[in-house]
């Protein structure tokens, strides 16, 4: 099921496949609980979540395959999460990058000439498979990301886990991809923050 | 020439090639000479790559309700659909 052709997998839905079901809900379900969450809130996320859900099984025999299944069922989380905050009469307002809060790689890292005051330490890990096979790692980039402004998290997610582009990241939440980029940014310095806490040895 | 905390504020738009040319220089000039720069990006880029590679994790139980719930509401899509070609 992992390297399923995308039509194949459509069509596993349609007929009521369970492990096409299973499949689509692993893959896909944290994404759309990002999107619904930096829109609605954590509050009424879920329910945000199972409307589109439905939505998604009634509208899946007129996909078209103009965007990729996880693209357009993303789009279908975002609007039901807007339409809903219309209902309510709330507004939306995705996450403003000129805010001050988490600004980067924190101010003091840096010497007023801009130079590094304190340089980044040094990491015993050096590759990507490394990293996430330690668990504790991993357990504290998951905490991190649960830790972002909604709207970081969901960026982050579509780009990094799910590979969207940017793209697409922004017409899915609705955000210009200036804004987006730099939200990205400083999801990611947070990140690299938290590994660095972590693997934490200075080496000046 | 580009301070080391502009390179720490450029390194996404480097990683994901994102820069203008100039600024793409800018920065491999920089990353050149300085070897704090490049070992930020080279973290920063093992950030972005382990992310890549993680995983969702959803909750085994909570998948289980979820693919029931949509599983039913297939099913009755399905046989609202044949109740119309019916008629």
């Amino acid at each position: 099921m992992e390297n399923i052709d995308e039509q194949d997998l459509i069509k596993l839905l349609l007929s009521g496949d369970e492990k096409a079901y299973r499949h689509v809900v692993k893959n896909y379900h944290n994404s759309m609980h990002y999107v619904a969450r930096s829109i609605v809130g954590t509050a009424i996320a879920d329910e945000v979540v199972q409307e589109a859900w439905v939505s998604v099984i009634k509208a899946l025999p007129r996909f078209e395959g103009r965007s990729s299944l996880k693209t357009w069922i993303l789009r279908i989380v975002s609007n039901s999460a807007k339409s809903r905050l219309r209902k309510e009469s709330r507004h939306f307002s995705a996450g403003n990058a000129n805010d001050m809060e988490a600004l980067n790689i924190p101010d003091e890292r840096f010497s007023e000439n801009g130079h590094w005051a304190s340089p980044p330490s040094h990491w015993n890990i050096a590759s990507p498979d490394a990293l996430i096979a330690e668990e504790e790692l991993n357990a504290v980039i998951r905490q991190t990301i649960d830790k972002l402004p909604e709207i970081q998290q969901a960026i982050i997610s579509l780009r990094d886990m799910d590979g969207l582009s940017m793209e697409e990241i922004c017409k899915i939440l609705e955000i210009s991809e200036s804004n987006s980029r730099v939200l990205l940014h400083r999801a990611r310095s947070k990140i690299w923050q938290a590994i660095e806490k972590h693997q934490g040895k200075p080496t000046c | 020439m580009l301070s080391c905390k502009e390179i720490s504020h450029l390194s996404s738009d480097y990683i994901d090639n994102n820069l203008s040319l100039s600024k793409r220089l800018q920065m491999k000039m920089h990353l050149f000479m300085c070897k704090k720069c490049r070992s930020f990006v080279k973290q920063m880029r093992l950030t972005i790559d382990s992310l890549k590679q993680m995983t969702p994790t959803a909750d085994e139980a909570l998948i289980d309700q979820q693919v029931k719930v949509l599983l039913k509401v297939n099913a009755e899509q399905v046989a609202k659909a044949d109740k119309q070609n019916r008629i």
